[in-house]
């Protein structure tokens, strides 16, 4: 089987410089495409959408404060991806927003892609109890290839 | 003003679906649900449903939202009913706002005092609780500072508006945050059960929980499932004044953390970050509670006719419709904050924030609990 | 930061509209249209009571 086109989720952290040193190895290999992925959770603003809030400004003051996390994560993946993928010759890094199981579900069962690789504790860094299972639901819901590691 | 808010009335239209899915819920429910419960024959007992797990419209409604999220939609709320469901805490905003036609002014003073004493001892205690076990769990201090606003004043709420204060991580206050829900939501639909066990009266019962559930949403919910009239000396009217208390101290909560939290740190970070109480104030301060006041001011000044105190003359017709229309604006209110119980994120809760926050949480359940009861002969009838 | 566009990377979907959950400018807008809508309904319910 020949992958040209590869997709790796990146968050910066350890769990997914396994994912990325693998992804790096398997697109120079196979001369493939490499694309890193990292994804802005918007789902918090549904998660704490039942409390009550009556001040101006904490609900908007407790998204910005993680969104500036978020960002920071974002920044670390991209700079996580480049260093490793540094002398492929296609390598590209993508940040998406969207609810991150959903986004990494779509982004494997796209045409465009051959393989995606991810860790299980791919955005746990800074997410939602429930991306705990992201791993699970990807394992469940993927109609083409993936490399999922521990 | 609401009215000058970019988008409101442009948004309102893209709210129907949701709307009309949560007042078609409602109607559903109170029209042949609850009166099917009623004199359904379950176990041989007639009403079984109702005498024995107390399943009122209230619950029903809940149940229902939740069912809708996690089961009819797999998860997630459709992009269609998204927006009509954001309209459920405006609708319990405004019959918390309402509820202020049951109370006289004395009768605020006697119920707030008494609300005083007890919010403030438990959250003394609570505090105390949270820092020791902080330490002995380990927990770093921008953690044990959110978790004690969080479990001693107002549930998630104070989680919200403590975290960037004191710099909380995004994955750590999504633990705590699930750990308050979820015990919350277990609470929620425990406390009525053992309220009419215990035989407890509106008054201990509004005292309890509004001591010791700590969302305001639950608190209204499980109020509401253990006497759904809404009248002067009900469970809903005693466990509100007890929420309006919490809801205003969060401004102090969140100075206070706040201040403890940087008198541990580096003084030159805090530029910022650290906002005076006044500030504070003026930023978090509720506007609804100037809208239940004034409600409570022309309902003394008799604006809408009798109220029905005990021993006076019977509630008048524009007070009475009232009263009907406000549990009729709770009950869309609360389908919409089932809609917003995700079982996805609970289910993963754990960590330190579970264990910290369950033994924190049931202690203070309890402790509340016994509190009512023992102080039951000063518990005075209003 | 995840908005900049250097060679050979992209975001992709922009990071969106910050989410909000309320039709409100921000939750002190949502108070004061609770009070706004109280003063409605019970409106509504004097005038029709006074008939």
């Amino acid at each position: 089987m020949v992958f040209s086109n590869i997709v790796v989720a990146v968050d910066g952290s350890t769990a997914s410089q396994e994912a990325v040193d693998h992804a790096v190895d398997l697109a120079r290999h196979s001369n493939a495409v490499l694309t890193g992925i990292f994804i802005l959770d918007s789902q918090w603003p549904d998660f704490i959408g039942n409390d009550w809030q009556s001040s101006k400004g904490a609900r908007q003051g407790f998204l910005d404060h993680i969104r500036v996390e978020q960002e920071e994560q974002a920044a670390a993946a991209r700079a996580q991806f480049e260093s490793a993928s540094g002398g492929l010759e296609h390598a590209t890094f993508h940040v998406h927003a969207g609810d991150p199981t959903d986004v990494l579900i779509e982004q494997a069962n796209s045409d465009k892609t051959d393989l995606l690789i991810t860790s299980r504790r791919v955005f746990q860094v800074s997410g939602r109890p429930s991306l705990k299972a992201l791993g699970t639901t990807l394992a469940r819901k993927a109609l083409r290839p993936i490399l999922l590691l521990p | 003003m609401s009215n000058e808010s970019p988008g409101f009335f442009r948004q309102l239209p893209s709210a129907l679906p949701g709307l009309a899915l949560i007042i078609l819920t409602m109607v559903v429910i109170r029209n042949w649900i609850e009166p099917w419960m009623t004199d359904a024959v379950v176990f041989g007992s007639k009403g079984w449903l109702v005498k024995v797990t107390h399943l009122n419209y209230i619950l029903l409604g809940i149940i229902c939202g939740l069912l809708y999220r996690n089961i009819l939609f797999g998860g997630k709320m459709p992009e269609i009913f998204s927006n009509g469901f954001k309209l459920s805490r405006l609708m319990i905003k405004t019959g918390i706002i309402m509820l202020g036609s049951l109370y006289t002014f004395s009768a605020i003073v006697q119920l707030g005092a008494m609300a005083i004493f007890l919010i403030g001892g438990f959250v003394i205690l609570t505090i105390i609780m949270v820092l020791w076990l902080g330490k002995a769990f380990g927990l770093d201090r921008s953690m044990t500072g959110v978790l004690a606003n969080a479990l001693s004043v107002c549930g998630v709420s104070a989680a919200v508006a403590t975290s960037p204060a004191v710099e909380a991580k995004a994955s750590h206050v999504a633990y705590a945050i699930a750990t308050i829900l979820g015990f919350g939501i277990l609470t929620m639909f425990i406390s009525p059960f053992i309220g009419h066990a215990l035989n407890l009266t509106d008054l201990q019962y509004g005292a309890w929980i509004g001591t010791g559930i700590l969302n305001s949403g639950q608190v209204l919910a499980a109020a509401l499932a253990f006497n759904p009239n809404v009248a002067p000396g009900t469970a809903v009217s005693v466990a509100e004044i007890w929420n309006i208390m919490r809801v205003i101290s969060i401004p102090f909560a969140v100075f206070a953390v706040t201040v403890w939290y940087w008198a541990g740190r580096d003084e030159s970070d805090a530029t910022g970050k650290k906002k005076s109480l006044g500030t504070l104030l003026v930023e978090k301060f509720p506007v609804f509670v100037i809208g239940f006041l004034v409600m409570v001011f022309f309902t003394s000044m008799g604006a809408f006719g009798d109220v029905g105190l005990k021993n006076g003359p019977p509630a008048s017709e524009t007070i009475k419709m009232m009263r009907l229309w406000m549990t009729w604006i709770f009950g869309f209110g609360l389908v919409g904050l089932g809609g917003y119980i995700d079982f996805k994120e609970l289910r993963q809760a754990g960590g330190t924030p579970l264990k910290l926050g369950l033994i924190v949480g049931t202690t203070k359940y309890v402790l509340a609990l016994i509190v009512v009861f023992l102080i039951k002969d000063y518990l005075v009838a209003i | 930061m995840a908005n900049d566009v250097k060679t050979g990377s992209e975001t992709i979907g922009a990071a969106g509209p910050r989410g909000k959950m309320t039709l409100f400018k921000d939750d002190r807008a949502e108070d004061i249209g609770a009070i706004i809508l109280t003063v409605l309904v019970v409106a509504v319910i004097v005038v029709w009571k006074m008939k």
